[in-house]
């Protein structure tokens, strides 16, 4: 045949093919007499044209394969199955090849995924891939993509029919772009993650997440595909023992074949974000096994040795999720989102920062950026903490060469006083408070050294004594103290010792912080470290190293705890919200940060134990969060003095109280709130002398704070030794009278002693502020004290505050009317008081001396497991 | 040095003009592109990462043309120069397996150069090669229209582009073309 030929039975089928099917066969008949070789060639022409799109079809696709790519290893192109036309392979993965089809019925464009024939599954594992796929086909979600159905070939190859997207899967694109600028990568990442969320929600995990399981379409929205298809492939992956797709995204709980849950596609996620921002897998490895091996044993490097620019709270958020131990990652993509909301505002604001002209707001969201406390403090502090105990050692054994007797045993005593912060901007003030609680806690750790609480040290302070002043009245050897300066990008922490009997600084270092430099952190490690072996060569470093408890490897969560350690002990109606809300915040930051949950659920109790705020509202909320802390490091003494406080001033639970306790006791002997809630709990044992010595031991660890020694106050009129709680109160009166509730007990001590004026006269120099649980011990007092009127005005205002819902309490009010004779209304109210929970004080609090042989108060007795 | 995107959108233009030097000059850099992005896939997992010859047809124009510069018909231009490429590349690689695999003797394979094209499907690209050999002597034309659906992709509309044809002329043409390619390659000559 030549080219004329060709144009000849060219022309004749263009002709022949735009008729009518049934005109075809009468021109083809005609022809067949007139021109019987035209005849036979428009024929073959025609069958072949009938059948050209599929026997062509796996030509295109060999040929596009010839570069490694799509195919149609199924050969499936051209055939209809079902009621749908497949027409070309669009890609194939390790589960199965994507065809792209029409659906006759519905006629529109569909994708179908067929899964590869070594999934094919029994018929009870189809039945269980099946109702996950319908599961996850029945999300309706902008973020997932949904399923239109599900068949079966004649094979018996299963296919699932999802829209065919324009655009390109992640992986494209990442393999075109390479790494992507942070606000495209937080994007997509947030939509992942509300995507998981739903998912999650309804109980189905996608187990396979990666980048080529996310669509990133046209418009930028995110689907993520094939959820519930990698249970299929676990399900026969044991039976054929291959190994399909990548290792890459597995968790480490996937890899080692365990349970997973919705934690693993948040390590999937990190992963995927890992690569967005820095190009690169966190896992790396030529081989399976390698990749494996990293994800089980290996720290990938940080985000910002790949790529300097990102932000310090982004490279957190990453980190976090490539957390080993589930347990230390996000909880669930609903944590996640709050957090990636939280950097993509801080994100956002560094680009407008630098687009300002106002250098001065620039750095303030640097510092929001770069909070300078977490490894940078830990690392002054073990710093401080091993030369103060090499000091110490050191003067511990000088006596000795002198020969006095026994001074090896001898114990050494320090106070660490609040580093002061130098240029005075209140804002870092909780920070430079941090630094010296930092170090108080971990110099309690050592043996061999007692270190005085820190509120003892801080009140001290802030009456602007001199260091070696602070020193004799603590009656504490050596005294820490230091400053922190901020200056531009620097932070220069000074710290000195200071010999107490000769009031010689005895060292002195300083350690300056490049603010802008991220990786300071680690070469200040290694220093401490040196440091440790310089200094300490007979004492392992790592146990030097232990003794500073990293609670949280996140230094934004550690500064906003610190902050809200601050305004939690002021213990005043104020500062109770302003503790929640940092705590929530370090708990956001990070949101495996045992202690900070701790110090909310600690927030939230004792602000309805004060009294100021309702329980109903307060105490599920400490209790979950206590819980929660619970969960995450079960080894905290905070955590366990939580549960304490709850168990007993809430539930009424002394048992649990006392196990908590004494957890709390055994992780440290020296925790001054774990005695002060024991003194709690011996008053609800009615053992008074007891509770009198827990508050001493609180006080003696704590010498000068006031909550100590005004609950020591109480225990000492709930023993009947109103004397001793007279110079108890009197004490600490002179010294913090400002502190809430402090009148009102001095008041109740004149009273019980029957020196009314004094009384009165307490009241009413102290009427600001009042605890609204100890109104009840004012009124008594003017009960006691003959002013009936002002005693019946306060019964009104408690019990005008019952009918308004606020906060007020029915102990409160009984406290009052037995102060004023009216014993059945006394029991009444302590009758109603009974039904919120234990009366810790049913036994030994004086006001209920004249009910004591009523038969209603015995009964209430029993009821608190008294015999009565 | 990668060409400058204007230098090859220049190049594109001076051949769209009429210039076919300036065709020749943009193979060299075609070529290299193509390979270039081919190899680089390599760097990756295989499946999820390689591209098919379209893909990398595609890719190669992104890469070397500055595309908001340029027409519609400069862009079909470089994407049917880009597939001639794409075939040659094929060709070449299986004519040499090929051959290797028959025991023919020929000189050895510079195996690196080659690494991105499987062994897999080159029948397949040495049956079609010959086949499109043969229709380019009976209808040039329809030579460049398979050439352009089969080794880069084209639609329908940028090969039109490329050829200088009507969409109606080039739909017709496609159709009795492969109705003529699918009976070659089951060996059924046409008198």
């Amino acid at each position: 045949m030549n080219a004329q030929r060709w144009g000849e039975i060219q022309a004749g089928f263009d002709a022949i093919i735009e008729l009518a099917p049934a005109d075809r066969a009468s021109r083809l008949q005609s022809l067949a007499t007139s021109d019987p070789e035209m005849h036979e060639a428009l024929q073959s022409l025609l069958r072949s044209d009938a059948a050209a799109s599929r026997e062509l079809a796996p030509v295109a696709a060999a040929i596009a394969a010839t570069t490694g790519g799509h195919s149609d290893p199924l050969g499936l192109v051209g055939r209809t199955i079902s009621h749908f036309d497949l027409h070309e392979a669009l890609g194939a993965g390790g589960m199965g090849v994507v065809y792209r089809a029409y659906d006759q019925r519905l006629r529109r464009a569909v994708a179908l995924k067929f899964l590869l024939p070594h999934y094919n599954l029994d018929a009870s594992a189809k039945a269980r891939f099946l109702r996950e796929a319908h599961a996850a086909a029945a999300l309706d979600h902008p973020n997932l993509c949904p399923l239109y159905e599900v068949g079966t070939t004649d094979e018996g190859w299963l296919f699932l029919a999802m829209p065919l997207y324009e655009g390109e899967t992640l992986r494209a694109r990442l393999t075109r772009d390479g790494s992507m600028m942070t606000s495209d990568a937080l994007n997509i990442v947030r939509q992942i993650a509300e995507g998981l969320r739903a998912a999650h929600a309804a109980g189905i995990v996608h187990r396979d997440l990666k980048p080529g399981n996310v669509m990133v379409l046209p418009d930028g929205t995110v689907r993520i595909l094939d959820f519930g298809l990698a249970k299929a492939r676990d399900q026969t992956v044991t039976e054929t023992g291959g190994a399909f797709g990548t290792v890459s995204y597995m968790s480490p709980e996937q890899v080692r074949g365990e349970k997973v849950d919705g934690r693993a596609d948040l390590w999937a996620l990190g992963v995927v974000m890992y690569e967005m921002l820095t190009g690169r897998k966190p896992f790396g490895g030529d081989e399976e096994f390698a990749i494996a091996h990293a994800i089980l044993h290996d720290q990938p490097d940080l985000p910002t040795t790949h790529r300097r620019d990102l932000p310090a709270a982004l490279e957190a958020l990453v980190l976090r999720l490539l957390q080993k131990d589930p347990a230390k990652r996000y909880a669930d993509a609903s944590t996640l989102l709050r957090d990636l909301e939280r950097v993509g505002t801080l994100t956002a604001g560094t680009i407008d920062a630098m687009r300002t002209r106002w250098r001065r707001s620039s750095r303030r969201i640097a510092d929001t950026l770069r909070p300078v406390s977490g490894r940078f403090l830990l690392a002054i502090t073990a710093v401080a903490v091993i030369t103060a105990a090499y000091l110490l050692s050191k003067a511990a054994l000088a006596p000795a060469n002198r020969g006095v007797a026994a001074a090896a045993a001898v114990q050494r005593s320090i106070a660490v006083l609040p580093f002061k912060n130098v240029g005075g901007d209140p804002s870092n003030a909780p920070f430079s408070d941090g630094i010296a609680d930092e170090l108080t806690t971990a110099l309690g750790k050592i043996d061999q050294l007692n270190v005085m609480a820190r509120t003892s040290a801080f009140s001290l302070t802030r009456k602007g004594l001199e260091p070696r002043e602070i020193g004799r009245q603590l009656n504490v050897q050596y005294v820490l103290q230091g400053s922190v300066e901020t200056a531009a990008n620097r932070r220069r922490v000074k710290a000195n010792l200071i010999d107490i009997s000769s009031g010689k600084e005895v060292w002195s270092n300083n350690f300056e912080n490049d603010a802008m430099n991220r990786d300071v952190f680690s070469v200040e490690d290694s220093i401490t470290r040196s440091i440790v072996h310089q200094l300490l060569p007979r004492i392992p470093s790592a146990a030097i190293v232990a003794s500073v408890k990293h609670a949280t490897e996140n230094r934004e969560a550690r500064d906003l705890y610190l902050q809200g350690r601050y305004f939690f002990e002021k213990r005043d109606s104020a500062s109770f919200p302003k503790a929640q809300d940092y705590f929530r915040r370090a708990i956001r930051s990070d949101p495996s940060y045992a202690l900070a949950y701790a110090g909310l659920a600690d927030a939230y109790s004792h602000q309805s134990g004060f009294g100021f705020a309702l329980p109903a509202g307060n105490l599920p909320k400490a209790k979950q969060y206590a819980a929660r802390a619970l969960a995450l490091d079960s080894t905290l003494v905070e955590v366990h003095t939580a549960l304490a406080f709850i168990a007993l001033f809430f539930d009424g639970d002394r048992a649990r109280a006392r196990q908590e306790l004494e957890t709390a006791l055994r992780l440290d002997d020296r925790n001054a709130p774990a005695h002060l809630f024991r003194a709690w709990y011996f008053v609800s044992t009615d053992s008074a002398s007891a509770a009198i010595a827990e508050g001493r031991r609180a006080v003696d660890l704590d010498p000068f704070s006031a909550l100590n020694n005004t609950r020591l106050i109480s225990f000492l009129v709930l023993g009947g030794r109103y004397d001793e709680a007279l110079v108890q109160a009197r004490k600490t009166f002179e010294r913090d009278p400002n502190f809430a509730g402090l009148g009102q007990e001095l008041a109740r001590v004149y009273t019980q002693l029957g020196r009314c004026d004094e009384a009165l006269a307490v009241l009413t120099h102290t009427a600001d502020q009042p605890v609204p649980l100890l109104r009840g011990v004012r009124g008594y007092t003017y009960a006691r004290c003959n002013h009936r009127a002002q005693a019946v005005a306060e019964l009104d205002h408690l019990r005008s505050q019952i009918r308004d819902g606020d906060y007020a309490s029915h102990y409160s009010l009984a406290v009052v009317e037995a102060g004023l004779g009216n014993k059945d209304q006394a029991l009444a109210d302590l009758e109603k008081a009974a039904v919120g929970g234990l009366i810790l004080t049913i036994e030994l609090e004086p006001a209920w001396a004249s009910l004591h042989s009523d038969p209603r108060f015995i009964a209430l007795t029993r009821k608190m497991g008294f015999p009565g | 040095m990668a060409p400058a995107s204007s230098e090859v959108t220049g190049l594109l233009r001076l051949w769209s003009a009429g210039d076919e030097t300036a065709r020749d000059r943009l193979i060299p850099l075609v070529y290299d592109r193509l390979r270039q992005l081919a190899h680089r896939r390599l760097g990756f997992a295989p499946v999820e990462n390689s591209l098919n010859t379209t893909e990398l047809v595609h890719e190669a124009y992104i890469k070397l043309v500055d595309a908001p510069r340029i027409d519609l018909p400069d862009r079909a231009h470089f994407l049917g120069l880009a597939s001639e490429i794409m075939r040659n590349l094929l060709v070449d690689r299986a004519r040499a397996r090929l051959a290797a695999k028959r025991g023919g003797g020929l000189k050895a394979l510079d195996i690196s150069e080659f690494d991105w094209i499987s062994d897999e499907n080159l029948e397949t690209v040495s049956e079609l090669d010959a086949a499109l050999k043969r229709l380019d002597a009976l209808n040039p034309r329809q030579g460049q229209l398979l050439q352009h659906r089969y080794f880069g992709g084209l639609t329908l509309e940028e090969s039109a582009s490329a050829i200088g044809l009507s969409l109606a002329t080039a739909k017709r043409d496609l159709r009795s073309a492969r109705a003529w390619l699918a009976l070659e390659l089951k060996g059924i000559q046409l008198t």
